[in-house]
């Protein structure tokens, strides 16, 4: 074999190696993503839901979360939603859901929307032409994942 | 209507990859022709006429390459400026079922990322064959190289056509129903990733490939001034076909959502686009592929009685038997920089 072929076949070995490895690394300081689409999380519409074993899985939008509850159907989870007014995370069951014409998210197109007030909530429907979402309709309930956007 | 630098770009290229396109087809028919007839100046006339080819091949071989680097950044450009984008796939998504022109869009950029590869591989294999001919100073492989350089040409005014027509026709801000490969563009059981068996067996499928493919490079490698027999080679060109599919299916399905920490999320663009590096990786298997193919061309193209000639067993340029040693270092590079990102990841 010539030369070429050698200096190809060290450059192609070096860049191998070096390239994932230096990838990796780079990527450390990575800003937290969705864990079903791979997003940026906007800290104002972050869901978490925990496992029972500690795992916690972070989503961009309400409609991300209940795509993944879809896929991992579990009794024993906890979900917190963001309060979109004070930003701060509250229990899922204990949020009020306000479906309106403000998309938070335009690659899920997703309208859902948490307070933890239910002032807040109204406001926002009045404001957006929205709706509070009562009983069957609420998302992220137990054991029962709702796919309407 | 979106556009983007990126557009203005690839337009250009286009027009010129037309123009050496309809050159290359032009030389080539004159070439082919020239090799049919039996009169004496006619050799010397498609001689002279193949060092003008063989420069409209390199000049194709550059604008091929710089066109489908600018396809993926144009699509990529295009992402911010279609809200229901996240990556290149939302893009490839513009005008799905729609009427008339706007409608076309999504099977013209289909057809260009088959395009592309097919034309670079193409010119390759004129050039392939053109670096024997000036080795080997035989004749005999002139009107190969002009039939060969014509179907370059073909293919290159078909790609530059195709990407005027993707270019040019208005990319309109209707907003599609359903935007990307998340949530909103996929049904809920398409979002199920593989059963880990599945995994499994797909993951022992892309490392038996690979291992059949490097075993049998590695024995092609070895004697590189044998002449070689066309037979085996079919088995080796049907292995590098199976190797390249089960590859990319394993990339895909198995490991995007590791390397993506991302369980439901299948997309490749977002693996190029997100973890870079392993654009070289596929860039790596479709090189050790492409000389697959040229090694397969080099064989069934090139008579038997000259591919084992002294004057190529002392040339220093790749020659038969170089282009498996280059395969060889493709698939592994490839191979390497995979594994080391999922063990990695």
């Amino acid at each position: 074999m010539g030369k070429g072929f050698w200096l190809f076949s060290m450059t192609v070995a070096v860049l191998a190696i070096g390239l994932p490895c230096l990838g990796v690394w780079m990527r450390r300081q990575q800003a937290p993503q969705c864990a079903l689409d791979g997003v940026p999380i906007d800290a104002i519409y972050a869901v978490e839901i925990a496992g029972p074993s500690g795992n916690h899985h972070r989503f961009c939008c309400i409609r991300c979360a209940e795509y993944w509850r879809a896929q991992n159907n579990s009794l024993d989870e906890t979900v917190h939603v963001t309060d979109e007014v004070s930003g701060r995370a509250i229990p899922a069951e204990e949020a009020y859901f306000v479906r309106s014409s403000v998309i938070t998210n335009p690659i899920t197109l997703n309208r859902i929307h948490a307070f933890a007030e239910g002032e807040d909530a109204e406001a926002h429907a009045r404001q957006f032409s929205g709706r509070l979402l009562e009983g069957d309709a609420r998302p992220l309930q137990a054991n029962h994942a709702n796919l309407e956007g | 209507m979106i556009t983007s630098g990126y557009s203005a770009l690839a337009g250009f290229i286009g027009v010129l990859q037309l123009m050496a396109g309809a050159a290359a087809i032009s030389v080539g028919v004159r070439n082919v022709l020239l090799g049919r007839v039996q009169q004496g100046d006619a050799a010397d006339r498609l001689e002279s006429s193949t060092y003008l080819a063989a420069l409209l091949a390199y000049l194709l071989l550059g604008l091929s390459l710089a066109s489908w680097i600018v396809l993926y950044l144009m699509l990529d450009s295009f992402v911010p400026q279609w809200p229901g984008a996240m990556c290149i796939y939302g893009v490839t998504l513009i005008g799905e079922g729609s009427r008339g022109m706007y409608g076309w869009l999504p099977k013209l950029v289909v057809l260009l990322q088959f395009l592309k590869p097919a034309l670079v591989f193409a010119i390759g294999a004129a050039l392939v064959l053109y670096r024997s001919y000036r080795l080997q100073g035989t004749r005999v492989l002139l009107p190969r190289i002009a039939l060969l350089l014509l179907m370059a040409g073909i293919v290159a005014s078909l790609d530059a056509a195709t990407e005027l027509a993707y270019v040019s026709i208005p990319k309109r801000e209707d907003m599609p129903n359903s935007g990307c490969c998340s949530v909103s563009a996929i049904a809920p059981e398409s979002l199920m990733p593989l059963s880990p068996q599945e995994q499994q067996q797909l993951s022992i499928a892309y490392y038996v490939c690979q291992l059949v493919i490097v075993t049998m490079l590695w024995r092609q490698a070895r004697q590189p001034g044998r002449p070689a027999v066309a037979w085996p080679l079919l088995g080796l060109s049907l292995a590098a076909i199976l190797t390249v599919w089960v590859s990319m299916r394993f990339i895909v399905d198995v490991a995007c959502p590791i390397v993506l920490h991302l369980p439901y999320h299948r997309c490749l663009y977002d693996l190029v686009q997100k973890v870079p590096e392993n654009g070289m990786a596929i860039g790596l298997l479709l090189w050790g592929t492409f000389c697959v193919g040229w090694t397969c061309v080099l064989a069934w193209l090139v008579p038997p009685y000259i591919q084992g000639t002294a004057a190529s067993r002392r040339a220093s340029v790749p020659r038969l038997g170089g282009w498996p040693a280059y395969a060889l270092v493709g698939y592994l590079g490839s191979f390497v920089m995979i594994s080391l990102e999922l063990w990695l990841a």
